[in-house]
């Protein structure tokens, strides 16, 4: 029996490029929500993460002409998606010290599906939700970045790298420094 | 296996990438570091503490906005927006910013199509004195030296008041 190999991101890219709109729909909805937490993660706002990942997507389809498949699909994304994020903090228009209420109310919704939490629960989750939130913010951007890929994006050095535009060493670097200081400044909350 | 040796591979110990040799030379060396120890401690926690950051989930209305912001794109770009990409191989920004690219070449084509060969500009070119100068032997210099009165003279000669009074005679002689 002949396998059928299941095309690549790569692939469905081209025949997007080629005008085939359903692999685009296909690769929206594959990495809509990956795309949508990352960006969520880097300008924690929710409203905006999902504004921001329209700017991505537009910007994927309106590239589709001039794509190459030279890198992995996602890494090529996750550039944009990188670019768009920094281009929002730097603008400072989604700027913002404080942890926006719609943050607290998805994590309140998330946790009333867990078996009897009390009021104490919910407000010990909020803060340290919002101390996490608050020391990665607090990250510098590339750091926040590499932290972000590696740890929710799954991401290997390697591509972080791509991603970043900048080399596995240094990324590894960035890494470990972003690491030590979420460790001294999350010391406290984890003992508590 | 020394302390910086341990700080290199902490990130891939704690991912659960390392493989089992080094992992056991990290574990044998932090039970002898009390640093080490402390901060594989610290960063466990860290990386348990970033866990319990959970995602958010898009709205349903997601792909519509996208797919309505497609179309409208697509519409304001109209047909020649659309078709430019295909034209030119290279990203180039805006549809305006395309047309007027596309405007800027076809022009320097044009330009370059008609303008004069160098032997067309050989032969509309005025015969300059000199040309005529060298090929009678006559030394360039002396003849440079020279150049002012010679525009003098050939002013006085057509002046026309002058050639009324018959003064050109005089001055040729």
């Amino acid at each position: 029996m002949e396998v059928v190999a299941t095309p690549s991101d790569a692939d469905l890219m081209l025949r997007v490029r080629d005008g085939d709109e359903e692999s685009f729909t296909y690769l929206l909805t594959k990495h809509r929500d990956p795309v949508v937490n990352y960006l969520y993660r880097m300008v924690q706002n929710a409203a905006v993460a999902e504004e921001l990942a329209q700017e991505v997507f537009l910007r994927v389809y309106r590239a589709r002409e001039h794509y190459v498949a030279s890198a992995r699909f996602t890494t090529w994304l996750y550039r944009i998606a990188t670019h768009v994020a920094l281009n929002s903090l730097r603008d400072g228009r989604h700027e913002r010290n404080v942890a926006p209420l719609d943050d607290l109310v998805n994590d309140r919704v998330r946790e009333l599906r867990d078996p009897e939490p009390t009021v104490e629960d919910h407000m010990l989750a909020d803060a340290r939700g919002w101390e996490i939130r608050r020391a990665v913010h607090a990250l510098p951007e590339k750091q926040r970045a590499a932290v972000i890929l590696h740890k929710y994006q799954d991401m290997e050095y390697k591509e972080i790298a791509r991603t970043l535009r900048c080399s596995e060493s240094a990324v590894k670097s960035l890494l470990f420094r972003a690491y030590e200081t979420l460790r001294v400044r999350l010391g406290g909350l984890a003992r508590r | 296996m020394n302390c910086k040796q341990v700080e290199s591979r902490l990130i891939d110990y704690l991912d659960g990438r390392l493989a089992r040799q080094e992992r056991e030379v990290v574990e044998f060396h932090a039970r002898s570091c009390s640093s080490c120890e402390e901060r594989i401690v610290g960063l466990n926690d860290v990386f348990t503490l970033l866990d319990s950051w959970n995602g958010i989930s898009p709205s349903s209305a997601f792909n519509a906005r996208l797919e309505q912001r497609l179309e409208a794109e697509a519409s304001k770009m109209g047909w020649w927006g659309r078709l430019f990409p295909r034209l030119l191989p290279v990203p180039v920004g805006n549809p305006t910013f395309a047309v007027v690219l596309f405007a800027v070449v076809s022009l320097a084509a044009i330009l370059i199509r008609y303008a004069p060969t160098p032997s067309e500009k050989v032969a509309d070119a005025p015969r300059e004195p000199y040309v005529a100068s060298v090929a009678a032997g006559v030394d360039d210099l002396t003849l440079y030296r020279k150049l002012p009165v010679l525009e003098d003279l050939d002013v006085l000669r057509n002046f026309e008041v002058l050639q009324e009074l018959g003064g050109t005679k005089s001055l040729e002689q």
